[in-house]
């Protein structure tokens, strides 16, 4: 758990920005990881958690590359790899737990529904 | 266009009439609770929806700064609506309907609801 | 048995490529997170162009329409239906009801559209500012207004039907453009009171971002399909080739999930994604699918054509 709200809310004044919405990174941080050496968006997720969130980086990916581009010079398309993870939607731990096989065609189905994994 | 019904004073309103949409049709309403307070729902509508067209506007705080959020995506994606419904945790507000008698609460951070409200709960 | 193909995602190009994937034999089931098919058509109402048949309608009537002709050729429809990942042999992580399960077919299309463009300032994650089709779903489809006066960031055709559509639902829009984010800052205590652009001030109540969009092929991409970026269409797309095939066998990409375009290009898209996937099953032939190409006018030319140019990223498929 990550409820350190007292501690870092000096971090943030009327100025700060978001980049990451979901994991609440700011755009000061994403800056100092490329300073410390970031030279990709995966990069900047594993130090930072952007990307990570529940919105798997839709929300911040393009802005991150963009910026990795800019500071390292390297074009946005070599830079802007990244790595799709299931689930790319929140899913509940416990609809994980039971897991059945259901086929397309709906012919084939009706039997293998009840047969689980 | 009249503005009847708006809440709070930034105007929110249910648009009741569209100059393509049309009228608004009437529906049951659908009651239930934000933070103990009554909320009046559409039928088939978000909890986010009702909770924006009666004036509310934050539905969450952030676990790591406390900021407040109240909805961006609308489709489920990002992470600025979820609230805490019947005393669970991390449920969106833009895609979870409205049904009679729901308890919703602002969520504090991952899983929170205020410490008044657990007081009262006893939790 | 009938070769089966799973079309993700209920949207234009999703609707036509289920069509022609069913009339050419297959068995087509299609699967929408949302509660009915449509996808952007259902939230968006200023008239569309289709470039079938209608000059421009409003866009309900066109998902409607679409909707018909799919369920006509023997589509059949999930909805409320999410698919939450791809794994090896396109077998699909699917959630309905919160429970889980997998779904198999011979071919896959992935139509799963775009999402906004993000826009950091300061203050846009302030309650009362909201992406530009998160508005559109608020105002449109929820009819809820949540606020009186409106900023809208964005400059281009996004914002400008944004802007009609909060008029339309009563609303002020305040400011509108494109100012450089260091120049933007959201202020308030509870959710957005006002919209500083530079040194000018603008009492607003809600503002959209709508500086454009993005694709969202995260499936195609998980299941290994490289990616390339492209300015015309929107940033990182898949890489597929022109008849939307993805270097993974039996996956297809169609629509803004392809590429950000018109609603007039992924029509015609999602009807060779539907040939070509028919074709890999041996339900359609080359002759077919060229037909197809070719009846796709010159929207589609050119949208095939931006990605014959593309030199792929390098991108981990999910293992």
């Amino acid at each position: 758990m990550r409820d350190t709200g007292r501690d870092e809310r000096e971090m943030l004044d009327a100025g700060a920005v978001f980049v990451c919405r979901c994991e609440e990174i700011l755009l000061d941080e994403i800056v100092a990881a490329i300073a410390d050496g970031a030279q990709s968006v995966d990069d900047i997720k594993r130090r930072s958690r952007a990307g990570m969130g529940t919105c798997q980086g839709i929300f911040c990916v393009p802005v991150i590359a963009a910026m990795v581009a800019q500071a390292t010079g390297v074009p946005i398309d070599r830079v802007a790899g990244i790595t799709a993870r299931p689930p790319v939607r929140p899913v509940m731990l416990e609809a994980l737990a039971d897991l059945h096989s259901d086929v397309a065609d709906e012919g084939e189905s009706t039997a293998s529904d009840e047969e689980g994994l | 266009m009249e503005e009847r019904g708006e809440s709070g004073d930034h105007g929110a309103t249910r648009i009741s009439a569209h100059p393509i949409l049309g009228d608004l049709p009437q529906g049951p309403p659908i009651e239930f609770t934000f933070d103990g307070a009554v909320v009046v729902g559409r039928q088939g509508e978000p909890i986010a929806a009702a909770l924006f067209a009666a004036g509310y506007r934050v539905l969450r705080t952030m676990a790591r700064f406390g900021d407040a959020r109240g909805g961006y995506c609308m489709v489920g994606r990002c992470t600025d609506c979820l609230v805490v419904v019947n005393g669970i945790s991390n449920v969106p507000a833009c895609l979870t309907p409205v049904t009679a008698g729901l308890d919703v609460r602002i969520q504090f951070g991952l899983a929170e609801i205020a410490p008044e409200e657990a007081a009262e709960r006893g939790t | 048995m009938t070769p089966s193909v799973v079309v993700v995602g209920a949207g234009p190009a999703g609707l036509v490529a289920a069509t022609e994937a069913a009339t050419a034999g297959a068995s087509v089931t299609v699967l929408d997170e949302r509660a009915e098919p449509g996808g952007q058509l259902r939230y968006r109402v200023q008239p569309v162009t289709s470039g079938i048949g209608s000059d421009a309608e409003r866009p309900d009537r066109l998902a409607d329409r679409l909707l018909d002709d799919a369920l006509a050729a023997g589509v059949r429809f999930r909805c409320d239906a999410t698919v939450a990942g791809c794994f090896a042999g396109l077998e699909l992580l699917l959630i309905e009801e919160g429970a889980t399960s997998r779904v198999v077919a011979d071919a896959m299309i992935v139509a799963t559209g775009s999402t906004d463009l993000p826009y950091p300032f300061a203050g846009a994650t302030l309650p009362g500012v909201f992406s530009g089709r998160g508005m559109q779903i608020l105002l449109n489809t929820h009819r809820v207004r949540p606020g009186r006066r409106f900023a809208i960031i964005g400059g281009a055709s996004d914002a400008e039907e944004l802007a009609v559509d909060v008029m339309l639902a009563g609303g002020e829009v305040v400011w509108s453009g494109i100012a450089p984010a260091p120049f933007l800052r959201a202020e308030g205590a509870d959710g957005v009171r006002r919209l500083a652009v530079g040194s000018d001030h603008y009492a607003v109540d809600v503002i959209a971002i709508a500086v454009g969009r993005q694709a969202d092929p995260a499936l195609a991409t998980m299941a290994g399909t490289p990616l390339a970026f492209s300015p015309d269409l929107g940033g990182l797309v898949p890489q597929i080739d022109d008849s939307l095939q993805s270097p993974v066998r039996g996956l297809f990409v169609a629509g803004d999930a392809a590429g950000v375009g018109s609603v007039a290009a992924v029509i015609a898209e999602g009807r060779l994604a539907g040939i070509t996937a028919a074709a890999s099953l041996g339900l359609a032939s080359n002759e077919d699918v060229a037909a197809v190409r070719a009846a796709g006018g010159p929207e589609l030319t050119w949208r095939l054509g931006r990605r014959t140019t593309l030199e792929a990223v390098t991108v981990q498929p999910y293992e």
